[in-house]
């Protein structure tokens, strides 16, 4: 009984080398092939024990080939001018010793000729046969030999995949259990997808496995599973450089066949010219006479009776190596396995006599009682028995990496072939939308055989190998043009069954469907979502780096009244804003769109590139939001989104409005700063830029013209809205309303605390109004920068009692404080609208502010409220001193302030406004663009 | 012979027909067909030459205009990252910044990210390379084995901090060593503790419409 098992699995594979074309060279590739490996492995099969069994893999790419009607044509003249070639190497010949070798040639041709027509050019069929007589199991690989874990998406790699055991199903009439890793290059996720494919084992180096987490206990002694359950099978690297090694490999005996040295190359010119190349370049005719001989130029005649003796020797070596290996590596269970992969061409094509060292070789192990077996069988008895380990990115080249398909000479590829894969998903995600035009349909799977074709580990090989390196180059780039092509096709409608034909006829790769590997199932989900949109409505994509519950300043309540009306209206509002940590990363709230974006550095230092960062996401965000939902229009608020929505008008050619909700010149009364600067530009070219824009009052307007040079006619003043809803105070809320007297009042402000907002003007009154013995009291809300500022002049003033600096409120305490108190105040010294005096106004409260910016149009003095000079603290005190005099007018006044808070300045009719300019905007760039 | 299976042929049979009625194979059969094909007439391509094309013939570019980078494995100390930028993101940083596209200097910032939910400031270690204008690809070499990794091709601010403008998938570094006996990585999925792997998953299950809900 033998201490463990031998597994040998060859892989054969080609590139895809058929072209219409006759005489192309790399066609050769498959005659050589053929003709040295291909059919001697037969011969081996043929001629092997029953007991023994092995592995065979058949790229997709090579079963193709060998089922092509032309490749075979051309196979059959090809061995037919080898054989007149023989024949008239007969009579030339004058040598003895080269005319045994050419005999040796004669009868071998023969055989080779008898071979293939004897299984009608049927190949893969023959093979089959064999394995269906258990003498072979039979798997495949991927569709074109793609280095798998340089294909970028899933889609790609079970494409890949799919297709693979697709092609491999066509020709043996079932599906593999077993898969061939191109180049053994594993990666974590692969096994997935070949677990998904119903693939149970493949192979892998065995640094593989040695390199995984954790070690696997019996090294690589025994297979083991993969985490998504795919049987790995390491190659031993001890074993197998035996065979592979040009160094310390058996083929390079000096007694073997010597490859480099072809009859094409001996004789004359006009005696070979008929057996090489018609344009007249020399290729291999395989009739190759010496050997080895040595590290020398002058080669020895090849002796079949000296080379039939070394493979005896090895064999034996080889066999001796395989049961001290066994013996010394013994364990307890599973059982040692070595398994030995190789590619299938080493064997004849390089190694002329490694057909004969297989079959011998498996002679003598029958003798020594050497088992062997394949992975298939070896899972059926040990599955159980095999560990799970997760395994890193390996391949079976140089140094176990990937630096083979991937270095200076090659990277250049790989943009390419994943830019293809994108379109692809792309395409198959607007093809599943609907019933798909059968001809666009061919289009779409030729795109898939272009991109595979590219794909193939082959051509990154050769390019790095110097050899072909033309061919290859070549070969890629048509296959990437000929992808574009046919994309280019598809998207200008000029699709027609003849160019697909044409296209089809020259790579006949893979007849089958194969687009949908491409799907995804989000895709898929979206598609079934957004069938149904509603046409009637706008939809606005409405940018503002500030919206609930994140509130900065005024910006935040605006974008969220006036979206949510919008939406009451019947349009669709896509809000882009910035995140807030807790918050959901995209709501419908109020039947409103919110998308809460983070920039990529989302806590940058400078305030100023954070908003750059975030207008890089916006702006990719709202291209992408593109391509299911068509916009109308962008509706831009303040600098902060400048960037952004620039970008967007640019890139969907759609029309930007903006609304200039302030200026960094009017709040710092001028620019003075670097940053100022940077700002002031920002607001420049957003208004610049955009086709339309919004203030809210006569005095931005004005702002506007005067200091941005904004032509009149590309603003529109639409004042900002208020909603009562959200100023009614919570009659539940606890009263803590202490029984004022009738001789005190108590005035609110509310408002970011910043030196525009003239709250230090509120303490100076303060201070008088004390000094005066009037009882007043002030109440101002609101965090800022001035806090500290502001709480230090009311301690030093000892104001302590006038004036309650209450810092943040929520909601509902300001509308607790608003119906609380006798009167609202607002001594802004910049503010271009002033929105919480509409909410004192809406409180029905009276409402007092400064006379400036916005603030004067809304008020009309003495009739809705009172004005006062701004910075001026006396002016304060007149207004205080006016109410203690005119109680009933004053009420008079909140009345009709109220009244005209919630009539004039109700968001129904300013959204209603809004939306018409959307429409005139979008009708007025829609003429232009009917005119060009 | 051939005579024969020229007479079968012209009475209209198939050559697996003829193959039958002649007690031969159908390769011999279709070998013999064709060489009497090839010697009766001139040899002449199977299919005929496509006709010119008269469309524009698109041609591969150096790098497509699209923003996009994306970080590859190679070995287990070096990465491989290429990107190219969209027209959008090069004029919003000619905006943002003020400055022309090619005066912006070129930046490659590299995250060690291992085992972190990364969202742009928490790497484990980060370090700059300067980058040669017209660049489009890079070989990071010197990487610590067995790392995930993330890079950020961006440009540097005035007052020097890196500003990021896109950002790679993360990659790994594979495994130099031998690792140890245990893995609780693996424990954890093998008794199903977890639903997703723990561990970087090479493929992206991309979507078109991935942004959209």
């Amino acid at each position: 009984m033998s201490n463990g098992y031998f597994a040998l699995v060859l892989h054969a594979h080609l590139p895809y080398v058929r072209h219409n074309e006759a005489n192309r060279l790399e066609e050769r590739w498959v005659f050589e092939a053929l003709t040295e490996s291909y059919i001697p492995l037969l011969w081996v099969l043929e001629e092997q024990p029953e007991s023994l069994s092995w592995t065979l893999s058949f790229s997709p790419p090579l079963l193709e080939l060998l089922n092509d009607p032309v490749i075979q044509k051309r196979y059959l003249e090809h061995l037919d001018s080898t054989l007149r070639l023989i024949k008239k190497e007969k009579s030339f010949s004058k040598n003895k010793q080269e005319k045994e070798i050419i005999s040796f040639y004669e009868k071998r041709y023969k055989k080779i000729m008898n071979t293939y027509q004897n299984h009608d050019c049927q190949i893969i069929k023959a093979f089959r046969s064999f394995m269906d007589e258990g003498k072979i199991t039979c798997i495949t690989s991927a569709a074109t030999h793609a280095f798998l874990p340089y294909v970028q998406t899933e889609q790609g790699v079970k494409a890949q995949i799919l297709a693979g055991v697709n092609t491999y199903e066509k020709y043996f009439g079932y599906k593999p259990t077993g898969f061939w890793l191109p180049e053994c290059a594993y990666s974590p996720g692969v096994d997935k997808i070949l677990a998904d494919a119903g693939i149970r084992y493949t192979f892998v180096d065995e640094q593989t496995l040695l390199k995984s987490k954790p070690v696997p206990s019996k090294g690589i002694g025994a297979p083991v599973y993969s985490p998504h359950g795919v049987a790995l099978f390491p190659r031993n690297q001890f074993i197998s450089e035996t065979i592979w090694n040009s160094s310390v490999g058996y083929p390079g005996d000096f007694d073997y066949r010597e490859f480099y040295r072809d009859v094409a190359y001996e004789r004359d010119f006009d005696y070979i010219k008929g057996f090489i190349h018609p344009d007249g370049i020399r290729v291999d005719t395989s009739l190759k006479y010496w050997r080895i001989t040595g590290e020398t130029e002058n080669k020895d005649w090849y002796n079949r009776t000296y080379a039939e003796e070394k493979i005896k020797q090895h064999t034996k070596d080889f066999n001796i190596r395989i049961k001290d290996y066994l013996h010394n590596n013994k364990q307890s269970f599973p059982p040692q396995l070595i398994t030995a992969p190789f590619d299938a061409e080493l064997f004849g094509h390089w190694w002329f006599e490694g057909p004969e060292f297989l079959l011998q070789s498996m002679e003598v192990s029958i003798e020594q009682n050497i088992s062997w077996i394949t992975p298939q069988e070896f899972l059926h008895r040990h599955y159980q028995d095999l560990e799970t380990v997760r395994p890193g990115f390996s391949t079976w080249g140089r140094n176990g990496t990937g630096e083979v398909w991937l270095n200076n000479t090659n990277a250049w590829m790989y943009r390419h072939l994943h830019y293809c894969e994108k379109k692809l998903v792309e395409l198959a995600a607007k093809l599943s939308k609907e019933k798909v035009n059968i001809v666009i349909e061919r289009y779409a799977n030729q795109m898939v055989r272009e991109w595979m074709l590219a794909a193939s580990s082959d051509w990154a090989f050769i390019i790095e190998g110097n050899s072909a390196s033309q061919y290859a180059k070549d070969r890629f780039q048509e296959h990437i043009e000929r992808f574009h092509t046919l994309n280019e096709a598809i998207q200008n409608g000029s699709y027609n069954v003849k160019e697909i034909s044409d296209y089809e006829n020259e790579y006949p790769f893979i007849v089958m469907e194969l687009w949908h590997y491409f799907k995804n199932q989000h895709d898929l989900y979206v598609n079934m979502q957004y069938t149904n949109q509603n046409q009637k409505g706008n939809k606005i994509l409405m940018l503002s780096w500030e919206f609930p519950p994140m509130v900065v300043g005024g910006l935040s309540r605006h974008v969220f009244d006036l979206s949510r009306k919008l939406t009451d209206l019947g349009h669709e509002v896509y809000v882009l804003t910035s995140a807030v940590d807790g918050y959901p990363d995209y709501e419908i709230n109020n039947g409103v769109h919110v998308y809460r974006l983070n920039g990529k550095q989302p806590s940058f230092e400078s305030f100023f590139h954070w908003t750059g960062s975030l207008n890089l996401a916006m702006a990719e965000y709202a291209v992408e939001l593109s391509k299911k939902i068509k916009f109308d229009c962008i509706h831009a608020h303040d600098w902060l989104v400048s960037v952004a929505a620039l970008a967007v008008k640019k890139e969907l050619e759609i029309p930007l409005i903006t609304t200039i909700h302030a200026t960094e010149h009017g709040r710092n009364n001028g620019i003075t700063s670097p940053l100022q600067y940077e700002i002031n530009q920002k607001e420049w070219e957003l208004m610049d830029g955009s086709d339309s824009l919004i203030v809210c009052s006569n005095y931005m307007k004005k702002e506007l013209t005067d200091v941005f040079q904004i032509p009149e006619d590309k603003i529109s003043i639409l004042p900002n809205g208020i909603d009562p809803q959200q100023i009614i105070a919570d009659s539940n809320e606890k009263n803590y309303d202490e029984k004022r007297s009738d001789n005190e009042l108590l005035l609110f402000s509310v408002g970011r605390l910043v030196k525009e907002k003239g709250f230090q003007t509120i303490i100076e009154a303060a201070d008088i109004l004390r000094n005066k013995g009037l009882q007043v009291k002030f109440v101002i809300a609101g965090k800022g920068p001035l806090f500290d500022e502001l709480n230090e002049m009311v301690r030093r003033k000892h104001l302590e009692n006038y004036v309650h600096l209450a810092g943040f409120v929520s909601d509902e305490e300001r509308n607790g404080w608003f119906a609380k108190a006798d009167a609202a105040l607002f001594p802004s010294h910049y503010e271009p609208f002033g929105i919480v005096a509409l909410e004192g106004m809406a409180a029905g409260k009276l409402t007092i502010v400064s006379d400036t910016g916005g603030l004067k149009e809304i008020i009309e003095h003495d009739e809705t409220g009172l004005k006062v000079y701004p910075n001026d603290p006396h002016s304060i005190v007149w207004a205080v001193e006016y109410m203690f005099a005119n109680r009933e007018h004053c009420k008079e006044m909140a009345r009709k302030g109220e009244e005209t808070a919630r009539t004039i300045f109700s968001w129904n009719s300013i959204a209603e406004r809004t939306a018409d300019l959307y429409n005139k905007i979008q009708n007025n760039t829609a003429k232009v663009g009917g005119m060009v | 012979m051939i005579e024969d299976i020229v007479k079968l042929k012209e009475r209209g049979l198939t050559l697996q027909e003829i193959a039958e009625r002649m007690n031969m194979s159908l390769g011999k059969v279709q070998y013999r067909w064709n060489k009497y094909r090839q010697q009766q007439s001139p040899p002449e391509e199977i299919f005929a030459p496509s006709q010119e094309m008269t469309k524009e013939k698109w041609s591969m570019p150096f790098e497509y205009k699209e923003a996009n980078a994306c970080l590859m494995p190679r070995t287990p100390e070096s990465l491989y990252v290429y990107w190219s930028f969209s027209e959008s993101v090069k004029i919003m940083a000619e905006h943002h910044f003020r400055t022309k596209w090619e005066e912006l200097p070129g930046v490659l910032k590299v995250y060690d990210v291992t085992d972190i939910l990364f969202y742009g400031h928490n790497a484990h270690r980060t370090f700059e390379i300067d980058i040669p204008p017209m660049t489009n690809n890079w070989f990071l070499h010197s990487l610590e084995p067995d790392r995930t990794y993330i890079a950020d091709i961006g440009t540097r601010t005035f007052d020097g901090s890196f500003f990021t403008l896109l950002r790679t998938n993360p990659a790994e570094t594979g495994a130099n060593e031998v690792n140890s006996s245990y893995d609780e990585k693996i424990e954890r999925w093998k008794q199903q503790d977890i639903s997703q792997p723990e561990w970087l998953e090479n493929f992206s299950t991309y979507s078109y419409y991935q942004k959209i809900r």
